[in-house]
């Protein structure tokens, strides 16, 4: 008996996948039917906002449906997150985020986390990176952390925001480097870029974009890149770890859809959204824009998630940030 | 009428102390160079409260030459109030509604208000001016304007 | 190619493109109405714009976004004049003059000026950009926190010229606007300042509703209720274009405060918001009629209007050679070319001057066409105010409700135009100007957070503020309260000499 059952179970899951799948590859009409909503928590023109609507393009031409992207913006992506965390669990609605998923909630500022939706891709990660102006008097991160020793909080650093992704960044540099660097606060990578440049701060750890295109014009050094291991398109920036400092750290983002979605739509959005990132026109424009194109799958991110929650909290409550 | 300038500066004041004593429970920063999230609010409450006081001060002393409008009950202030009551009520349902029905009933309640009788003129607006803002901004322009009741639509 | 040629070719492949002509006044005539409807920004008709320009060659979306850019700014001041709202912040204080003059039927006048300065202003921007882009983007580098702070200051010293009769109660709706901007995630330390648990707070009140709320909802509700009294004023358009005497008057109000908004955009951060009342402050000080200034002086429009289109020309400094950007809409920009590819900053010049130049070749483009366009269109827009009152305003009404939430598709913006509706009514019922309250809003949180960083970023010492370029703006600021504190007595004394001489008739 039981084994007839199995065999039944087994042919109607073999037909079902069939029935959405045709010889050329998964045919997701059948699936989307209706017109697709990707909410974006962060404001047209960002980075977040040009990957979900290249997003949008790709996916609207497989599915032939029409894809539009919402921006709802606020709370340094707070009202976006928990707008996706609500959203119609038809799925017809997935979200892209930002790592703030992770760090608005160790400060308290919102009662949610990750696990309150379910995490699709991720797609890119803007790996943070130490610069220094051109004419600075540091061109290692030895010599820069061996001032730092000797003069603690005197140096500062230029970061987005309290409590920011690029903050964390540089507690997880201060931390593995053993020095105290007084932290600034601005509102965008660039403002702090000029600020560098005109002499109110040290050294930025902000995203790679933005100290990267003032290297190539002359006015800023990259010290490290904080990343693993040596960036394919970046390969003359030394990673921050290969010099003796383990600091891995920068924003990423992925699409997340809510929780209620139904399981096998759950799949169905993961081929998609894997199959729109292997393609050309993603790739091309991910690096176009300055991020590094990454790829964690569904299971893979849940748990990469979780753990970075946790780094991120515990370095919070060193900080004195958490609530 | 000076019931217009002193209320003002109450209303001031009872802000700024609000302010003050909010504001003050703020936490220290960690930078020690850095005032903290109280400095400002207190500061500017703290001005704020002298110049309500001194509005006050003033209108009670017959001093000040700019007077605020009267404050009496007229048709029009009553219609004034009516008004926000309707506004109120239009936020209220907008999303429950759909932005299409609420507005329909809302142009149609305003234009009452305002003494307009002319029904035939007053039914064609409220209907054909949202369901004309409806599709440029929510089907050119993709803003989520909600259905509300009106979903099994689109 | 020498940049000149270069910049030739450019300029030439747009007039000689038909579709590309095509396409630019349409989007010209679009963002007229994208800024005339209160509700609508410049920035939003932008970000719209740009998703529908991923699609097109960089060659015609480019002078698009320019068009819709130039005449949006424009555009605000249409339902400013006609409508005493403001369509973009950056028409905040052409309600001043602008309005009053549509009351006592002058509307016409108003509309053809405010054509005319903000297509000048526009040229004078781009003008400058082109001739002294390289030279103003090193000033750009020498704004450290301190120097934004002190701008700020100066933005705020401009309040005393436009409260109107009294400066007391314009303090106190300046200061109540500084405490609202305290509403949000503290920007230093990221402490929730009176946000009661509602994470739509933390970063404060959405500006657009709030101006919206202020300006455009609170007359709503004044026009609902003094309904019967209210005099329908013809307002019949004579002519399209300025008469020569109001040109005269106000060419150089229109120069200067060209040059005005110029400078304010290559501040980063600082835009049309600002540049509108600076302009409108200077215009008061220097005018021979600064006593007009509040009841109808047709230098009141002009000088905001020229000041506020001035700005797209002066942010796009330090938006092409540093990628930061001048003002909202430049944001926008910098994201629609970093999606075609191209990456504004100190590479764009060296790598894609081809870009730059078709910038600058479809800016002066854009306002040479606004001039025209706009001008026909004036006739129109009178007609469409000439619809009763009674239908009208709560069409208006629902126009502010949805201008309010299309910003970020969020309902408390909506809740945030009606509670600053409220808030305006009795305002204005209590003689209390509303401008200040704007103005301390846009200018507080820069204040704020450009002082204390400093304070971080220099252990705690002032000495960043005297640096020269901050002792300059001390030392303009002094000069803007004084000057206007002297107006301001002067124009009282006027009225009551008018007035005794009126009782010894």
């Amino acid at each position: 008996m039981k084994k007839i059952l199995a065999l039944v179970l087994a042919l109607a899951m073999v037909l079902s996948i069939a029935g959405i799948a045709t010889a050329e590859g998964t045919d997701y009409s059948k699936v989307f039917k209706k017109s697709i909503n990707i909410i974006c928590p962060w404001a047209a023109g960002g980075g977040a906002d040009g990957n979900a609507r290249l997003f949008a393009a790709q996916l609207g031409e497989k599915l032939g449906q029409t894809v539009t992207v919402s921006n709802q913006t606020g709370g340094s992506g707070a009202v976006g997150f928990s707008a996706i965390i609500g959203a119609n669990p038809n799925g017809n609605t997935i979200g892209i985020i930002t790592a703030e998923l992770n760090t608005l909630p160790p400060q308290g500022l919102v009662t949610f986390t990750w696990a309150d939706m379910h995490p699709i891709i991720e797609i890119c990660e803007l790996p943070s990176v130490v610069a220094v102006k051109a004419d600075s008097p540091f061109n290692t991160l030895e010599e820069l952390v061996a001032y730092a020793k000797e003069n603690p909080g005197k140096l500062k650093v230029g970061t987005v925001g309290t409590g920011s992704i690029w903050h964390i960044c540089a507690a997880k540099f201060m931390k593995a480097a053993g020095i105290e660097l007084t932290t600034v606060p601005y509102d965008g990578a660039a403002s702090a870029a000029v600020a560098m440049l005109a002499g109110e701060i040290d050294l930025t750890t902000t995203e790679l974009s933005t100290s990267h295109a003032y290297v190539q014009s002359g006015d800023m050094r990259i010290l490290g890149i904080m990343t693993e291991e040596r960036l394919a398109d970046y390969a003359e920036y030394p990673t921050c770890k290969e010099q003796g400092y383990d600091s891995v750290g920068g924003s990423f983002q992925g699409f997340f859809c809510p929780k209620g979605v139904k399981e096998d739509v759950k799949a169905a959005w993961e081929e998609l959204a894997t199959e729109v990132w292997n393609s050309e026109a993603y790739q091309t424009y991910c690096k176009n824009a300055g991020m590094v194109p990454v790829y964690r799958n569904s299971a893979d991110w849940s748990a990469w998630l979780a753990e970075d929650l946790e780094t991120v909290g515990s370095l919070m409550k060193e900080l004195g940030l958490t609530k | 009428m000076k019931k217009t300038n002193v209320a003002a500066g109450l209303i001031g004041l009872a802000i700024s102390g609000y302010v003050l004593v909010t504001a003050s429970k703020f936490p220290e920063n960690h930078s020690p160079t850095d005032p903290g999230a109280k400095f400002f609010p207190m500061i500017i409450a703290g001005f704020t409260a002298v110049l309500s006081l001194i509005l006050i001060v003033a209108s009670l002393l017959g001093k000040m030459k700019e007077e605020g409008a009267a404050l009496s009950l007229t048709p029009g202030m009553k219609r004034g109030f009516i008004a926000i009551v309707l506004f109120l009520l239009y936020c209220l349902l907008f999303n429950k509604l759909g932005f299409i029905l609420d507005t329909v009933w809302l142009l149609f309640a305003g234009m009452y208000l305002m003494e307009n009788r002319r029904w035939v003129q007053m039914a064609i607006v409220s209907i054909v001016v949202p369901v004309i803002v409806y599709f440029i901004f929510a089907k050119l322009l993709y803003v989520m304007l909600p259905d509300g009741l009106l979903s099994f639509m689109f | 190619m020498g940049s000149a040629s270069l910049f030739f070719s450019s300029f030439a492949g747009i007039v000689t493109d038909p579709k590309c002509l095509l396409l630019m006044a349409l989007a010209t005539a679009a963002g007229i109405v994208v800024g005339a409807l209160p509700g609508l920004t410049a920035t939003m008709g932008v970000a719209l714009m740009v998703p529908f320009t991923y699609g097109m060659d960089m060659r015609y979306g480019l002078p698009i976004l320019m068009c819709i850019y130039a005449s949006a700014v424009y555009g605000g001041s249409i339902s400013a004049i006609l409508l005493n709202t403001p369509g973009t912040p950056a028409a905040a204080a052409t309600v001043m003059d602008g309005y009053p003059m549509a009351k006592s039927g002058k509307a016409g006048r108003a509309l053809s000026m405010s054509v005319l300065s903000s297509s000048l202003g526009g040229l004078v921007g781009v003008a400058i950009m082109i001739f002294a882009a390289p030279a103003m983007s090193k000033i750009a580098l020498h704004f450290t926190s301190g120097e934004f702070a002190v701008v700020a200051l100066f933005g705020l010293s401009v309040i005393v010229s436009i409260s109107g009769e009294s400066l007391l109660k314009g303090f106190i709706s300046a200061g109540i606007g500084l405490l609202l901007c305290t509403i949000g995630l503290d920007p230093m330390d990221g402490y929730p300042r009176f946000t009661f648990g509602s994470f739509n707070l933390y970063g404060g009140f959405e500006l657009v509703p709030v101006l919206i709320g202020l300006f455009a909802v609170s007359e709503c509700i004044v026009s609902i209720e003094n309904h019967s009294k209210a005099k329908k004023v013809s307002n019949k358009v004579e002519r399209i274009f300025s008469s020569f005497e109001d040109v005269k008057l106000c060419m150089k109000h229109i120069i200067k405060s060209g040059i005005i908004g110029t400078f304010i955009g290559v501040i980063p951060g600082a835009g049309s918001d600002i540049a509108c009342f600076v302009a409108y402050s200077e215009a008061r000080r220097s005018s021979k009629n600064y006593e007009e200034f509040g009841h109808g002086a047709i230098e009141g429009v002009a000088a905001p209007e020229a000041a506020n289109n001035a700005v797209g020309g002066g942010a796009m400094i330090p938006m092409l050679s540093l990628g930061i950007p001048g003002d909202p809409v430049t944001a926008v920009l910098i994201g629609a070319l970093m999606i075609q590819g191209l990456t504004p900053g100190p590479l764009l010049y060296r790598d894609h001057k081809d870009i730059v130049y078709l910038i600058f070749a479809a800016m002066i483009i854009a306002n040479i066409l606004m001039f025209f366009i706009a001008s026909c269109g004036l006739p129109a827009f009178t007609k469409v105010i000439s619809l009763e009152n009674n239908v009208l305003t709560p069409i208006i009404f629902v126009l502010c409700i949805v201008g309010s939430f299309a910003l970020r598709n969020n309902v408390f913006d909506i809740w945030t135009a009606l509670a600053f509706g409220i808030v305006g009514y009795f305002m204005q019922k209590a003689k209390i100007p509303v401008s200040p309250i704007l103005l301390a809003l846009i200018l507080g949180p820069m204040a704020e957070e450009n002082l204390r960083r400093m304070l971080v970023a220099n252990d705690g010492s002032f000495a960043p503020l005297l640096s020269p370029i901050c002792l300059v703006l001390f030392a303009l600021s002094g000069f803007v309260v004084v000057s206007s504190l002297y107006k301001n007595k002067q124009t009282r004394l006027k009225k009551e000499a008018a007035a005794k001489a009126q009782e010894n008739k």
